[in-house]
């Protein structure tokens, strides 16, 4: 298995792909499992990126091998998904959870920011918000 | 029909589609993931399911499998990569390459070939001064001198010949020892250094033919001396290039197709037993089929008693 990456510099690994920056986003608010990393993607971006096992986990093991993420234990929590129909538990097994980590925290703070740096260039030109060339942003109205 | 029953048998056995599909993954994706993503797409499908029944499923499928397909050629573009460029033992093959590449500054094996021809001990100096003989031992590979030489020797052979037998560079050593000339000829090919030496020995033993110049005479001596050190460094760099071939990802990558995890029935028609054996005593790409079976009784079991 590769070595971890757990210092360096974050912008080494921009830009980051639409996939990597949402598991990231993700990841960010809590830890979660592949199924629970699927459904939050899917849910914020309106259903428009469904990850496919194949991608998700592909994504997962590259950001694990390179110290973004990192694998823990199932936490204890109660069963909330466990309503009428959720996906079924297995009691059995316990899941694999994935959590940021600091070195995953500053390269998404760092994408974070080259977007805004995206967007505040195109406010100059006037191509922000998309609704016409000029219109001011909201936070100026 | 019960329509929770049916969806279970739908999911089963897309899960054990998909679970046999994942054999298609490197040996390490599915250590570390076969089961976490076989979860993953059993509960897409039962979300799928559970929203629009059977299409979701057909849709669910249709998304899934390009979606494995691209997946899979990364994984394995990059366990290819990585078994090139990573190999087990970095620093040992790095040691065998530092090696090779100093024995390889040398020259290849040369054969030298030395041919004796015994020179009159009170020589006449008016057929073949010392001076003109010394020169031609030192200088004879030299087109000029070459040409002087037959010339004032009046020599049978053709200057065109001459050069050839004594081309520059083609003889590695002469001595001169009062008594005897020697010419050693070097070259990669034995049979080339035995002929162009004789040929060369040919021309002083021509003299005493004509019966004019009893300069030299005697019987022409060849003497073979392959280089046996040379010999051993390359036998000695060959063994090292395996060595480092065999530590390296080479033979995984050769062996890449067995790593696809084939049914066990297919992978004994297709892969040689005895190698077969070996892999699996390193322990290095075959499961046992034992603990496969074993493995999916337990899957079963799981699923009929959930």
């Amino acid at each position: 298995m590769s070595p971890q990456r757990t210092a360096g510099d974050p912008e080494q690994l921009l830009p980051l792909t639409p996939v990597v920056l949402n598991i990231l986003l993700a990841l960010a608010d809590e830890e979660r499992h592949g199924y629970g990393i699927g459904v939050e993607v899917r849910e914020r971006t309106g259903g428009k990126m469904r990850l496919g096992p194949g991608t998700l986990y592909g994504s997962l093991k590259r950001l694990v091998d390179g110290g973004l993420v990192e694998e823990v234990e199932e936490p204890e929590r109660p069963s909330e998904d466990q309503a009428e129909g959720a996906p079924r538990r297995y009691d059995a097994e316990r899941r694999r959870y994935y959590k940021l980590t600091d070195f995953g925290e500053q390269v998404l703070a760092a994408e974070l920011g080259r977007l805004e740096r995206v967007v505040r260039t195109a406010q100059q030109k006037g191509l922000f918000p998309p609704s016409g060339r000029g219109v001011s942003s909201p936070g100026e109205a | 029909m019960d329509p929770s029953g049916e969806c279970d048998r739908s999911v089963w056995a897309s899960e054990r589609v998909y679970r046999a599909l994942m054999r298609l993954y490197p040996e390490e994706v599915r250590r570390r993931y076969a089961e976490e993503m076989v979860r993953y797409f059993g509960d897409l499908c039962r979300e799928e399911w559970h929203s629009r029944g059977a299409k979701g499923m057909v849709l669910l499928w249709a998304r899934t499998l390009p979606d494995l397909l691209f997946s899979l050629l990364k994984e394995r573009g990059t366990w290819l990569l990585m078994s090139a460029h990573h190999p087990e033992k970095p620093l040992i093959l790095l040691g065998f390459a530092v090696i090779f590449v100093v024995i390889s500054l040398y020259p290849p094996p040369r054969y030298v070939a030395q041919t004796g021809v015994r020179v009159n001990p009170k020589p006449q100096s008016e057929i073949l001064s010392k001076r003109e003989l010394n020169e031609l031992t030192n200088y004879g590979y030299s087109r000029p001198v070459a040409e002087g030489v037959v010339e004032a020797l009046k020599l049978q052979m053709g200057p065109d010949e001459l050069r050839r037998n004594l081309s520059a560079g083609a003889v590695a050593d002469r001595n001169w020892s009062w008594g005897e000339v020697v010419f050693a000829y070097s070259a990669h090919d034995l049979r080339e250094a035995e002929m162009i030496s004789r040929e060369a020995a040919s021309v002083y033993a021509s003299l005493d033919k004509d019966g004019q110049k009893a300069l030299i005479r005697g019987p022409v001596r060849v003497v073979l001396v392959p280089q046996t050190a040379r010999h051993l460094l390359y036998a000695l760099s060959g063994v090292l290039m395996l060595s480092a071939i065999l530590t390296s990802g080479l033979p995984r990558l050769l062996w890449a197709g067995v790593d696809l995890g084939l049914p066990s029935r297919v992978g004994r028609r297709l892969i040689n037993q005895k190698k077969l054996k070996n892999l699996r005593k390193r322990n290095c790409f075959w499961r046992s089929d034992a603990a496969g079976r074993f493995r999916q009784q337990v899957w079963r079991m799981r699923l009929r008693f959930r």
